[in-house]
């Protein structure tokens, strides 16, 4: 009868989880009435460029995130030595300050570039809060390397790129994959960092709040968050079928 | 090169952080603690921290509270959810 004590915490998922998401599944197909309109309205190219332009900027965000993190993590993890914990906490202390603060700093320095509510203001902001999410999987999987192997390639007459392409590189695919999925998919619904940076340009999250909480269209937001979710469940379907055999 | 790479990252990473501090310690280019008086002068802003703080210390009570009740009954029936 152990299992009773797990009563409380399912009762509160699915008071304050479960059920809120079921109603928002009611009010997308038109609650209470039932129709499929919302979700056609939200496919027509008003909505659906704000979804394509959601998913262009996530992405961009992400393969900037890798190709960014990944060096730093590289380094962290082979080359800098003592200096190694360091770098780990100085790339987590970040964290520690709250996302509003960071944002708002970025914008203090963006403004007098005259980049403010641009799009590289957003990507920028974007890659900023989530650099350490690519860092920190990506370091993980590094750490975890033998550095003999390196060497052993090195003995065995293969050139520094070689060894990395056949080497680490491989070694290191699991804190990649788990590094993007990190970053892809919050940053696919993220709305403070646009909202605050981007003025008009808008994601999944910006359109989302303004619907609910600007407009209280509770139908088009319901829709609008359904179909998130399924592109989210859709792409992670993909990405886990193609990188099948990682293990995270 | 990498080094390089790695600092500029780094700088990237604390830059705007470096100006908040900045920006809370000096006007006009004198250093002053005035800002940081004035904060906790403000009636609103101390409420606001005792909220924040309030709020903080409740969710994480309530969360310890039953995410171990949780874990302790999911390590009790583990071979029979982990056979699903």
């Amino acid at each position: 009868m152990k299992r009773i004590f797990a009563y409380p915490a399912i009762i509160y998922l699915l008071l304050l989880f479960y059920l809120p998401f079921f109603i928002v599944v009611l009010y997308s197909f038109g609650f209470p009435n039932f129709t499929l309109n919302y979700y056609i309205e939200v496919l027509k190219p008003l909505y659906f460029k704000v979804l394509l332009d959601s998913i262009i900027l996530a992405g961009i965000t992400t393969i900037l995130c890798l190709l960014i993190a990944y060096p730093v993590a590289y380094y962290i993890a082979l080359r800098a030595q003592r200096w190694k914990n360091l770098l780990l906490v100085l790339i987590i202390l970040p964290f520690w300050i709250s996302l509003l603060l960071r944002t708002y700093a970025i914008m203090v320095i963006l403004s007098p570039l005259g980049l403010l509510f641009t799009f590289p203001a957003i990507v920028i902001g974007m890659v900023y809060d989530y650099l350490p999410f690519m860092v920190l999987p990506i370091y993980a999987s590094l750490e975890k390397m033998k550095r003999s192997q390196i060497e052993a390639s090195y003995v065995l007459g293969a050139d520094p790129v070689k060894t990395f392409i056949k080497v680490t590189f491989p070694q290191s695919i699991p804190g990649v994959v788990a590094g993007v999925i990190l970053v892809f998919i919050p940053s696919l619904g993220e709305f403070i960092v646009p909202s605050m940076l981007g003025g008009t340009y808008m994601t999944i999250g910006t359109i989302t709040w303004d619907l609910f909480l600007r407009y209280h269209d509770w139908w088009r937001g319901s829709a609008i968050s359904i179909i998130y979710m399924l592109i989210i469940f859709a792409a992670l379907t993909v990405y886990i079928r193609k990188a099948r055999g990682v293990e995270i | 090169m990498m080094v390089i790479f790695i600092l500029i990252v780094f700088l990237f990473l604390y830059a705007p952080i470096a100006f908040v501090i900045y920006s809370s310690l000096f006007e006009g280019g004198t250093i002053t603690l005035k800002w940081f008086e004035a904060v906790f002068r403000d009636d609103k802003v101390v409420k606001a921290f005792y909220n924040s703080l309030s709020l903080a210390l409740l969710s994480t009570l309530t969360s310890v509270i039953l995410g171990t009740m949780a874990a302790y009954a999911y390590l009790r029936t583990k071979i029979r959810l982990e056979s699903l």
